[in-house]
């Protein structure tokens, strides 16, 4: 049976709701601080897991993550196997593969390689296994671009997997070992994705501090898999053509149909919110660095009647943004999610209910609607006996800067929305530069820039 | 605005370049060194973002933040301190966006006055001059025949910031090079250091 049919006995949907955010009280153990790159960040974590099977394909930004593991390898600091291949689509499915053997697993990607993924992400989730993703974000085609933002981060929200959005490389780093844990958890069995703004933080180089292997060690236990496929004798197969029913195995008992698989795999991802705090703070206790409540992060959010909602490096400049305005007396707070998927819901609505703006910055848009952050967070308010003002922009796609002034601009823009009532129902982009286009003329641009 | 106007103590800082000649290197070793100082709690290096091809040119960026962690991430509108690896590469649009009370360093064969003249600075803007492609070659530090100019150029920007000691540059550039090509270019570092001309 798969770790995640043993949910149901859990207690879940009743879990604490904890927003105390406490600040690392205990003294650091062994450090060792380098200075370093997003990308080899993720490695140096990937090797320090000792992960025993990596298979990659390079794509620009990520290539740096499996290059250095590549040469961690060749130079005997990291014992695993690295599997080449041809496209993204095997080194997923090499990695699930390696991971039914009970190895751990870990693989790096970006953009359309995690797009060539996709058909191999739910078969990683139903499947439970703790397969670790690190994601250099990257906007999607067309027009090529290689520059961050969060579309394609956003585009697996919704096959299975737990997704952290990370905001500095040793948060990288910290987010990428606490991951395997996460993803081990009897009690969870999920893969996750580890996301960080490409080239922002993938080739940005910060102070990074190491932890002394044998504190990893003590961290991170060897993985004690569900599904072990190397002792043959234990298990008969993985993935059999599931029923729409429960089907009656004589002696063997009941078999799960796919609906309680599905079922279970639901209950798993809710669940996973307590372990992922509960790593989150073991980690925080350890090594002395905490990042919000595991779930996300909060910047003066307490005393704030508009808050700003964005996720990694948006979050990051935000933060100045909230300085800013408070030295000018606007009482603004910032939460930086951090957590994706499982989404937060609950633990945001108890935190923003008494919340009378909200202003949230999406890297991406759900096309056709609007920024995914935002009608996510609209969903999860719903039910609020009295719902604050929500606003949403979209920003920076394609690596378009994104400043001071665009986040300033935002709150603005929301706050007279709020004060007027009068609620602009159209997505509103902001840093567009098309005043800047030679001969920009509104009534035939958009049937020039199709062609 | 721009990127250091976030933090007073935030020190924002772009090397022009040409691919290849390892501006990147130049602001890895530069922030490492300024952390290693201790008188730097945050540092910051990158490349620009997307594909650099030899020989065109490129620029290479930090942040040095002395009192708190870097949240900036949008890039440098506006530097406190520009280094420029020889006249070919200089972009008048990049140093037109120089501080008013920035730092100009160059790797040149000319007075300081010559810059003050090219590019109407202010009188608040200091200049550091030294010609580094001569004494790179004099010690035969070359690659392809060119003089090495990104390791020894910082010895100029130790000028500019005192608390980026010579001693901190010394150590990163050992540990990274070794003994023996550390020693080299820590030599000609040294030199720029001392022969620097300043206005």
């Amino acid at each position: 049976m798969y770790g995640g049919m043993s949910c149901e006995s859990n207690n879940y949907g009743g879990g604490k709701i904890s927003l105390t955010i406490t600040e690392p009280k205990f003294k650091t153990l062994g450090q060792k601080t380098k200075i370093l790159t997003g990308n080899h960040a993720a490695a140096h974590a990937i090797r320090q897991a000792k992960v025993g099977v990596i298979s990659a394909y390079p794509i620009t930004p990520q290539s740096p993550v499996v290059e250095k593991i590549a040469e961690f390898i060749s130079k005997g600091k990291l014992d695993a196997k690295f599997v080449k291949v041809e496209s993204e689509h095997s080194a997923l499915a090499v990695c699930c593969a390696a991971s039914v053997t009970g190895s751990r697993v870990a693989t790096a990607t970006s953009a359309h390689g995690l797009e060539l993924m996709y058909e191999m992400l739910p078969w990683a989730a139903g499947n439970r296994l703790p397969i670790v993703i690190n994601l250099a974000t990257r906007s999607l085609g067309a027009p090529w671009s290689v520059w961050t933002d969060h579309s394609d981060f956003i585009t697996i929200r919704d096959v299975g997997w737990i997704q952290f959005m990370c905001e500095s490389n040793q948060e990288i780093y910290d987010t990428n070992i606490q991951a395997f844990k996460i993803a081990e958890d009897p009690q969870v069995f999920l893969p996750s994705v580890v996301a960080y703004d490409g080239y922002i933080l993938s080739h940005t180089m910060m102070p990074v501090t190491l932890e002394d292997q044998q504190d990893i060690d003590a961290f991170l236990p060897p993985l004690k898999h569900h599904i072990n496929l190397s002792d043959i004798s234990q298990i008969k197969g993985v993935d059999p053509v599931t029923t729409p029913h429960i089907r009656n195995r004589g002696e063997e008992g009941t078999a799960p149909g796919y609906y309680e698989y599905r079922y279970a795999l639901q209950k798993a991802l809710e669940n996973s919110i307590d372990i992922i705090q509960q790593v989150h703070d073991e980690f925080a206790q350890k090594f002395g660095r905490s990042y919000g409540n595991g779930l996300f992060k909060t910047e003066q959010v307490e005393d704030a009647n508009v808050i700003i909602i964005a996720m990694g490096s948006v979050a990051s400049q935000s933060k100045i943004v909230v300085k800013k305005l408070r030295r000018e007396g606007l009482k603004v707070g910032l939460v930086s999610l951090k957590l994706f998927r499982p989404y937060p819901a609950k633990y945001l609505k108890e935190l923003l209910k008494e919340k009378e703006t909200i202003v949230v910055f999406d890297r991406d848009i759900g096309y056709g609607y609007e920024g995914v952050l935002c009608y996510e967070l609209k969903s999860a308010l719903y039910g609020l006996k009295k719902s604050p003002f929500i606003k949403g922009f979209i920003v920076g796609l394609g690596g378009r800067d994104v400043t001071n002034e665009h986040i300033i601009d935002g709150v603005n823009r929301a706050l007279n929305q709020a004060k007027t009532g009068e609620i602009s129902q159209t997505t509103e982009f902001l840093g567009l530069k098309l005043d800047q286009l030679s001969d920009y003329d509104e009534s035939t641009f958009f049937e020039e820039v199709k062609k | 605005m721009n990127a250091s106007d976030n933090n007073d103590e935030t020190i924002s800082l772009i090397i022009l370049g040409r691919g290849g000649q390892g501006a990147v290197t130049a602001c890895e070793i530069l922030a490492e060194a300024a952390y290693l100082s201790g008188n730097f709690k945050d540092v910051h290096a990158y490349p620009s973002f997307g594909a650099e091809r030899r020989g065109a040119p490129v620029q290479a960026y930090a942040k040095l933040s002395r009192a708190e962690k870097i949240w900036d991430r949008a890039q440098i509108e506006h530097p406190d301190i520009l280094i420029v690896f020889d006249e070919t590469v200089l972009d008048y649009e990049v140093v037109s966006s120089l501080k008013t009370k920035g730092t100009f360093i160059i790797n040149s064969d000319k007075e300081p006055e010559f810059f003050v003249n090219q590019f109407n600075f202010s009188k608040d803007v200091k200049i550091i001059v030294a010609n580094i492609s001569n004494l790179a070659l004099e010690k035969n530090l070359t690659i392809d025949g060119n003089p090495v100019i990104n390791t020894p150029i910082l010895g100029l920007l130790s000028r500019a910031l005192p608390d980026l000691t010579l001693e901190n540059l010394k150590e990163v550039v050992f540990n990274k090079m070794g003994e023996k090509v550390g020693k080299l270019n820590f030599e000609l570092i040294e030199q720029g250091y001392n022969l620097a001309k300043i206005l």
